[in-house]
């Protein structure tokens, strides 16, 4: 195979990765903050992205587009804390698995209404151009250019403010936090809100780097994959994660095509596995140590 | 507690009162149809199509010329060969392209309902079922064109098979540009994309096309996916591409070879090219791809006395003319032919045999529908391929899709028979 | 408890029988059980066929998940191995569909104990995605060995010493047969010592290998038996079936049958279940056959299949929120109430 082939397909895997990790962030910081994986989340991606379509082909602009798409995934993300996750604080985890499960079930119904599974692309224009070996398109350009800036501040947002460090108190003890005096309800609001605006942009960029139809509900599903082998409680590990299942997953298929066709959209999950029987807690997750 | 208990109370007694007034508004309907002065016949037939599955970026067209057609008939008035009126009751059900799905339908459709005929949609579930209605003896009209079917008794569907139609539209290449290298792009999980493959490779061989390989394209597949696939298509050296998958996937496909830069024509099967293709492929994709179809594109309508019909239920329906795609036409003409089974069995018939003397008038008469089809539709008793020609249009460098022309499978080669004996 | 009623040992308090109203709805199910191929019609006894199909496989979940606290996605997965194991059995080997499905049982509980491996370090969470991530590379590996989306059963193959399955009526019998069969077996179990360690490593897992709790065993025990169940459900789904698809063992899937086990009564292996299935399947089908015309007839059916989804969702996550014991404890309420009316204190 020719290094033409070799680097457009690790760069189709970092882009994708890029953005698998940015979905995976979605999951990540619901974790922190409630302990508990938000699994309605492929069908928020899918809803936002139906919703930025229609508002990209009836208004015609692509920021209106993305507005839309962001306000959609914050809306769904914030009703979702208040009327299924808050209730169900201390309760064991089958019960919120089994709720957010009913919520991604659901949720179908209303992406079906909104979408009609129907498979599109966002208008804009494209581009290619050729970059040394790479082939480039506008839409590659964009979903990375957007998805790096959202990292950064995520991170930035985490680590050096007074929020963000709130926020990692609540994500290390809820209890202790409250004693000290912080709003930990307001807080896990405000988690499960910034979790759904990234997960709006992350929708809204996948839609422009692929196309939006009902494979991004298995592409959130993957990410959630990635967001587990990363670790789901470390924010670092997440990019490294989703980038890593982001190239397995272009050259995986690329090579195991000829004896398996089609694995490439299950990699993802061989790999998890693998990672959860070598390590349970993820590469980049810290293993919790019980008590009775 | 008591107010959960008040809670499922509540919701209980929605469920009840959705139930009753449904009820209610059955039984009103039943006795406006018994106050008509005119004798009237009412038969029940399944409508089953993909709406929300995998295969529903072409499935909602083809529901919805299926149904402008029952509801034009059943206006316009059916009458049999000894002029009895025939209402058709139809019950139409969404399945997502489950075949497992399909089957609980068709359970519905035959227990409940007692249909004689059922006009269905994807390959899996009407081969799944093809022995079954058989046994039933309920005429099974599909938008599957598979070549399995052509040898079921209660199956059929006014246009040749997907083998048939591939050959022919090789045949097509073959004549426009000669010989070459071919890839075959398709889903390997899916019955559909499956189904003609056996017979491109065997007719290739008579053609002087060599075949460079398989490449799974998913059905729905990712811009990344068909990317890959078609840098391998680059790769191999492909002269021309097949496509067998529907009109995403198909578009995706056609859209990365462009942007890799194959220099490939793409001939793609009934179901992934249409009226939407020029808009889905890009620009950059004009004048390297075709599409086969068994019936004239609503665009090449004019002159074609059998698209008034069609143009007139549509206006019924309320749907604008620019709305009636090739897949309306497609479901409308499925319902078409049915219409002219029925047509043509006399009253008592229809009541003591039902889907049997569809089937017995199905194999013995020709159906004209005024130019829609490539030929008249005629069925031979134990092998239902009514004709072997094709229509082939191109994508024009400038956009606009331009028709090639009729085309038939090329002779020396029974192409539905080598995918029955291969498949 | 009734007034009247006392128990004096720890067998009686353990017993099937154990108040006369208990009696008395035992014989009502059998009758109606025995009766129903006399007062269906063929469409309303092949969905009793399936409610007592599925009902084996959410028993079968509700042992795993609901007795031993083992979160399963892939008991779908699970039901089409068992689907699979029969339709190949027939369709091959030339294996008579019903001795097949024994072997169906047998095959999907080594696959679960397979996917059980990973409880043994994972938790809550992890052992979620684990299985979730099973249930979908087996749905690929099904649509490899089944490329043409469906495997038919061979009629021939469901003729069992002179009675014909693919006659409805004799196929509920036998259905019916095999699950009160199960459900017996089930309700044996979760009496059991194995059913009381399991319910012990599903509240605390740690204080369970404390008090000598075998821990990985009873997991893998629990991952075993749900398999068989599942197994010996999917089997009974391929006799039932012309013909058996992969589509029909999706993640989807597996999350309903999850849903009509936290519905029905997580615990509760067998009226649980029951009510689950009856509630989220059967229930749902009666619902949707009247829905489905009044949409249509409103020019709304492309909403159809939505509202399944819709609803649905909101029954399972409300049940969840509203009834963490499921639809059974309100139905005990529901009992208690009027058995008490209308001194209801």
């Amino acid at each position: 195979m020719s290094l033409e082939e070799w680097s457009n397909l690790v760069f189709q895997g970092i882009l994708l990765g890029v953005l698998y990790s940015l979905v995976a962030m979605g999951y990540n910081i619901v974790y922190r903050v409630n302990k508990s994986i938000n699994f309605a989340v492929p069908q928020v991606v899918l809803l936002a992205a139906y919703v930025s379509l229609i508002v990209a082909v009836a208004v015609g602009s692509f920021i209106a587009a993305i507005i839309a798409a962001v306000l959609v995934s914050i809306a769904v993300s914030m009703a979702l804390e208040r009327t299924v996750a808050r209730p169900l604080l201390g309760r064991p985890p089958v019960a919120l698995i089994g709720a957010t499960l009913g919520v991604f079930y659901a949720l179908k119904g209303v992406v079906l209404i909104v979408g009609g599974s129907r498979v599109a692309t966002i208008p804009i224009d494209i581009d290619y151009y050729e970059v040394g070996p790479l082939d480039i398109a506008t839409n590659d350009v964009i979903s990375l250019a957007g998805a790096l800036p959202v990292f950064a501040s995520v991170v930035i947002l985490h680590r050096k403010t007074r929020f963000g460090a709130a926020m990692r108190a609540v994500a290390e003890d809820a209890e202790g936090a409250a004693a000290y005096g912080l709003p930990v309800k307001r807080l896990m609001l405000a988690g499960w809100a910034l979790a759904g605006l990234v997960g709006g942009l992350g929708s809204i960029l996948l839609a422009i780097k692929t196309q939006v139809s009902p494979e991004l509900e298995y592409f959130a599903i993957r990410a959630l994959a990635a967001s587990l082998i990363a670790g789901l409680d470390s924010l670092g590990g997440v990019i490294v994660g989703g980038i890593a299942l982001g190239l397995a997953e272009q050259i995986g298929s690329k090579i195991l095509d000829p004896y398996l066709p089609g694995i490439g959209r299950d990699i993802a999950f061989l790999v998890l596995l693998i990672v959860l029987f070598v390590r349970p807690y993820g590469l980049f997750g810290s293993e919790r140590i019980e008590r009775v | 507690m008591a107010r959960s208990n008040a809670l499922y109370i509540g919701l209980a007694a929605i469920v009840v009162i959705i139930v009753a007034a449904a009820a209610l508004f059955f039984m009103g309907r039943g006795s406006e149809e018994t106050a008509g002065e005119e004798e009237v016949i009412t038969i029940n037939v399944g409508l089953l199509v993909d709406e929300t599955g995998p295969t529903s970026d072409v499935g909602i067209g083809y529901a919805r010329g299926a149904e402008a057609a029952f509801k034009y008939f059943n206006e316009k008035g059916i009458y049999t060969k000894d002029g009895v009126r025939v209402e058709i009751n139809y019950i139409k059900r969404d399945y997502a392209y489950n075949p497992t799905q399909a089957e609980e339908f068709y359970r519905e459709f035959r227990d409940r309902y007692n249909v004689i005929a059922v006009i269905g949609w994807g390959t899996a579930d009407t081969e799944k079922l093809s022995d079954q209605v058989a046994r039933d003896k309920i005429v099974y009209i599909s938008a599957s064109y598979s070549a399995k079917l052509v040898v079921k008794p209660y199956n059929f569907f006014p246009a040749p098979d997907y083998s048939t139609q591939a050959c022919a539209g090789l045949a097509w290449l073959r004549e426009e540009y000669g010989g070459g290298k071919i890839a075959l792009a398709y889903d390997s999980k899916v019955a559909y994309s499956r189904s003609p493959i056996p017979a491109i490779k065997e007719a290739s061989k008579i053609l002087g096309l060599e075949v460079v390989g398989d490449f799974d394209l998913p059905l729905r597949a990712s811009e990344a996916d068909a990317e890959r696939v078609a840098r391998e298509i680059k790769a191999a050296g492909a002269d021309f591409v097949w496509c067998g998958n529907t009109i995403s996937s198909c578009s995706l496909l056609a859209r990365a070879l462009a942007k890799v830069g194959a220099d490939v024509v793409m001939l793609v099967n009934v179901w992934g090219f249409d009226e939407r293709s020029p808009d889905l492929v890009g620009e950059e994709a004009y004048g390297m791809v075709a599409g086969i179809s068994p019936f004239i594109y609503p665009v090449f309508a004019s002159g074609i006395e059998g698209f008034n019909v069609i143009y007139e239920a549509a206006e019924l329906a309320g749907i604008p003319r620019e709305e009636v795609t090739l897949r309306f036409v497609q479901g409308f003409v499925n319902v078409w032919l049915l219409v002219k089974a029925i047509e043509s069995v006399t009253s008592e018939d229809l009541l003591s045999r039902g889907g049997e003397a569809l089937k017995e008038i199905l194999e013995s008469q020709t159906f004209d529908f005024g130019g829609i089809t490539a030929a008249p539709v005629k069925f031979q008793p134990g092998f239902h391929v009514p004709y072997k020609d094709v229509y082939i249009v191109m994508l024009a460098e400038d956009g606009s899709l331009v028709l090639e022309g009729k085309y038939s499978a090329p002779k020396g080669i029974d192409c539905a028979r080598v995918t029955i004996e291969r498949g | 408890m009734p007034a009247g009623v006392f128990k004096e040992t720890y067998e009686a308090d353990m017993a099937f029988i154990r108040y006369p109203i208990h009696k008395a709805a035992l014989i009502a199910a059998i009758i109606a059980l025995l009766a129903a191929p006399a007062v269906l019609d063929r469409y309303y006894l092949s969905l009793a066929t399936t409610a007592l199909i599925f009902w084996v496989a959410v028993m079968g979940l509700n042992i795993t998940v609901g007795l031993a606290g083992q979160i399963s996605l892939a008991h779908a997965a699970l039901m089409g191995v068992g689907a699979y194991t029969v339709a190949h059995a027939a369709l091959k080997l030339g294996l008579n569909a019903v001795l097949a499905v024994p072997l169906a049982g047998i095959t999907a509980m080594a696959i679960s104990v397979l996917l059980s491996l990973p409880s043994f370090k994972l938790k809550e969470y992890y052992l979620a995605m684990a299985s979730l991530a099973a249930q979908l590379l087996l749905e690929y590996a099904f649509s490899r060995i089944d490329p043409d989306q469906y495997t038919p059963v061979p009629p021939e193959a469901k003729v069992l010493a002179g009675v014909d399955l693919n006659n409805p009526v004799n196929l509920y019998y036998f259905t019916a047969l095999v699950a009160v069969l199960m459900a017996v077996i089930a309700a044996n179990i979760a009496r059991s010592t194995y059913g009381r360690a399991m319910k012990a490593v599903r509240d605390n897992d740690v204080a369970a290998s404390i008090v000598g709790v075998d821990v990985p065993l009873t997991k893998a025990l629990a991952f075993a038996i749900g398999g068989f169940y599942a197994g010996v459900a999917g089997g009974l789904y391929a006799i039932y079936s012309v013909g058996i698809g992969w589509e029909a063992f999706t993640l989807i899937v597996s999350i309903e049958l999850l849903g009509m086990v936290l519905v029905g009564g997580p615990g509760r292996v067998v009226w649980g279940s029951l009510l689950g299935v009856l509630t989220l399947r059967t229930g749902w089908t009666l619902l949707e056959s009247q829905l489905t015309p009044l949409l249509s007839a409103l020019g709304m059916t492309a909403y159809a299949s939505a509202f399944k989804y819709i609803v649905l969702g909101a029954v399972i996550t409300a049940t969840i929120i509203l009834e963490p014991e499921g639809l059974i404890a309100v139905l005990r309420r529901v009992k208690e109430y009027f058995r008490l009316w209308p001194y209801s204190y």
